[in-house]
């Protein structure tokens, strides 16, 4: 009975259980999961780079504003004219080009479903699309550039944007504030008829 | 009756039991592979110039099978051994490989930097300097971005080599802005990034950026061959101070860039920066480093240890013996020689930045050592009076301390395929194709590069063997 109740005895079990956690935690690895059936696996921050979230906000402030714009009245009055959408240039402190891409023809999906204009693509033109991209590589990217490549592509309106950013860092943090311009420039005039910014804040905290 | 016999079993057994267990604990730390033996394949291969071979070493390293793979999850060494490997795929002219390798390490060194482990301090504190993550040196910091601007600026992404500029000027703003950082270093260690910080800039068309990046490269070093672009740029941007007005000042109408002229800029990076090795040395020496880093009681703990003849040597990591000076690379395009000017000396930063740590190190492994023998010493007694028998006790005490001994591991850790130089030629060309030569460490690298007029091209050129 003494030999029983030792607290010796409770030994064997409480090293197996130990050893099994151990096995445990060591299984527990990485794994690959969906983003529906974990929730929250997309609300999370990962980085200070622009998520798919972010870009959804990003475009909701500016799509918002160009709905109640005047430039909507204009559009319908003029029934249907075209527009382009160019790259959104990066000028950050974070790599987040692809996300640019996403974003940019992501305006071109929403102008198609809820304004009265046709869109046209700039991916049927390659040379010109190029071309674009290696004036947009300066800094001194010349606006009147913009209206230039309207009339090449045969489009009414152009609508381009630009991300700045704001980087701080601490000891213990870094915080970037993004700016997302995005503007429509009529192609005979060179006039800016709409122009909107969307905040955004990322961190490391 | 019965349970005197067995105590006695216990008392026969124990002890030698206890005397294989340390033995093994010493061979152990005797065995034992720091950071740098892991990648000491990887500098070996870069040694003789074998980039593929090195390349198969850094994958090896980072327990994977190809340069595009990354580690699904990174453990707290990788980040430091993709920096290896983005080296080495930028020798291999794999620019975007490379610059892959360093945004991941970017991230993470970041993430690291940010982390506080409660459970990291005190395991450095028992065990071993290595057994936290890694934390890079200021001087890394500066450099990871540095050596990322060249991926960017050698396939012609402004835009690209533009946001790696704005990540190296907010780590230099940050670390002048930091206590316990070395200022001047700082600014040494950042003039190969300003330089092409400034290029970029100076190429996207922002004059007053370029020139406050050429400015931060004259704090830090002349660079003669500044003084053409920032007379031209001063003439278009409203930026000045005294520096750069006296840069401007030193250059003839004559040397002007026409505009049809072409302009390579070349940069040779070449040599490494020291790797840190395990070394072993007497206590007394490292209480002499130690001293001003140690209270007094701690000093006269390890002496008396020292005495007993109980302790008689520290685990430390230094650096490895590597050259000091480096002969400057030769280079001719089309024939004609054309000098190349050193614009960062990362060897001497990285010595620099080793010795002042040097003292803060060793005092760290000293009061491991002392730790160690408090525990050895706690365990022993606490031994003695359990089983009843001191000589357990001593045997007990031996095992504790040289269990720790055996997990302390000096901390090699750094990233040791930094090149020593960058050096850097600036030419304006006639536009159409160039030979170009470039002799460094006795190697002959022949390239070619075709430029248009009133066009641009940024050659890389690495070298990063030590003999």
């Amino acid at each position: 009975m003494q030999h029983s109740s030792s607290p010796n005895h409770f030994l064997p079990p409480l090293l197996v259980l130990a050893s099994l956690a151990v096995l445990l935690a060591g299984c527990a690895g990485p794994r690959a999961v969906r983003g529906q059936d974990t929730p929250g696996l997309d609300q999370a921050a990962m980085s200070t780079s622009l998520d798919r979230k972010d870009l959804e906000t990003a475009l909701k402030i500016n799509m918002e504003a160009l709905r109640t714009s005047k430039l909507m009245a204009r559009w319908q009055a003029e029934h249907d004219p075209t527009v382009a959408v160019l790259p959104i240039r990066n000028e950050t402190s974070e790599h987040i080009d692809s996300a640019l891409n996403a974003l940019m023809t992501e305006i071109e999906s929403q102008l198609i479903n809820f304004a009265p204009v046709r869109v046209i693509s700039l991916e049927d033109q390659p040379v010109l699309i190029e071309e674009i991209r290696q004036q947009q590589q300066s800094s001194a990217y010349d606006q009147s550039r913009v209206a230039a490549w309207g009339k090449q592509i045969g489009v009414r309106y152009m609508v381009s944007g630009r991300v700045y950013a704001t980087d701080e860092r601490t000891e213990s943090a870094r915080r970037v504030q993004y700016y997302l311009f995005i503007r429509t420039v009529d192609v005979e005039t060179g006039e800016i008829l709409f122009q909107n910014q969307a905040p955004i804040t990322k961190a490391i905290i | 009756m019965t349970e005197k016999p067995k105590r006695k079993k216990v008392g026969r057994l124990h002890p030698f039991a206890a005397l294989v267990f340390a033995a093994t604990a010493v061979l152990a730390a005797v065995g034992c592979k720091t950071f740098s033996d892991h990648t000491r394949q990887t500098r070996n291969a870069l040694d003789v110039s074998d980039l593929d071979g090195a390349l198969r070493a850094t994958n090896r390293a980072l327990d994977v099978k190809r340069a595009d793979n990354v580690p699904n999850e990174l453990r707290k060494n990788d980040a430091l051994l993709l920096l290896d490997r983005a080296m080495v795929l930028q020798a291999l002219q794999q620019y975007d490989w490379s610059s892959r390798d360093f945004q991941v390490a970017d991230k993470a060194i970041e993430m690291l930097d940010f982390s506080r482990s409660t459970s990291d301090e005190i395991v450095r504190y028992m065990f071993s300097d290595s057994a936290g993550p890694y934390k890079a040196r200021p001087y890394e910091k500066l450099m990871l971005n540095t050596m990322n601007i060249i991926n960017y600026l050698v396939p012609g992404n402004l835009e690209g080599a533009r946001v790696e500029a704005r990540r190296f000027s907010i780590m230099r703003d940050y670390l002048l802005g930091a206590e316990k950082v070395d200022h001047d270093a700082v600014k040494r260690a950042g003039a190969p990034g300003s330089y092409l910080a400034g290029y970029a800039f100076e190429k996207s068309g922002a004059p007053d950026a370029a020139l406050r990046y050429y400015d931060e490269v004259l704090q830090a070093t002349d660079a003669p061959s500044l003084a053409d672009p920032i007379q031209r740029l001063t003439q278009i941007g409203g930026y000045r101070t005294p520096r750069l007005e006296s840069a401007a000042r030193g250059v003839g109408q004559g040397a002007l860039t026409s505009k049809e002229s072409a302009e390579m800029l070349l940069v040779i990076s070449y040599g490494r920066v020291p790797a840190l090795d395990a070394r072993r040395v007497p206590i007394g020496f490292a209480l002499t480093i130690a001293a001003a880093f140690l209270s007094p009681a701690a000093i006269q703990q390890a002496r008396r240890l020292a005495a007993q003849g109980l302790v008689t040597w520290i685990n430390y990591p230094e650096l490895a013996p590597s050259p000091t000076e480096y002969p400057a690379p030769l280079v001719t395009i089309d024939g004609q020689a054309h000098p190349a000017h050193v614009i960062a000396d990362v060897d001497a930063v990285a010595r620099r930045a080793w010795d002042e740590s040097k003292g803060r190190v060793m005092a760290a492994a000293v009061t491991r050592m002392l730790t160690r023998a408090a525990v050895g010493a706690g365990t022993g007694v606490a031994v003695g009076k359990a089983t009843g028998e001191s000589g357990l006790g001593v045997l007990a005490s031996m095992i504790a301390q040289a269990s720790m001994a055996a997990a302390d591991k000096p901390d090699t850790r750094s990233w040791a395929t930094l090149p020593a130089r960058i050096a850097v030629v600036r030419a304006e060309l006639p536009p159409g194709e160039h030979a170009i030569e470039v002799t460094v460490l006795g190697r002959r690298h022949h390239l070619d590069a075709t430029i248009g007029a009133s066009e641009w091209v940024v050659v890389d050129v690495s070298e990063l063997s030590t003999r």
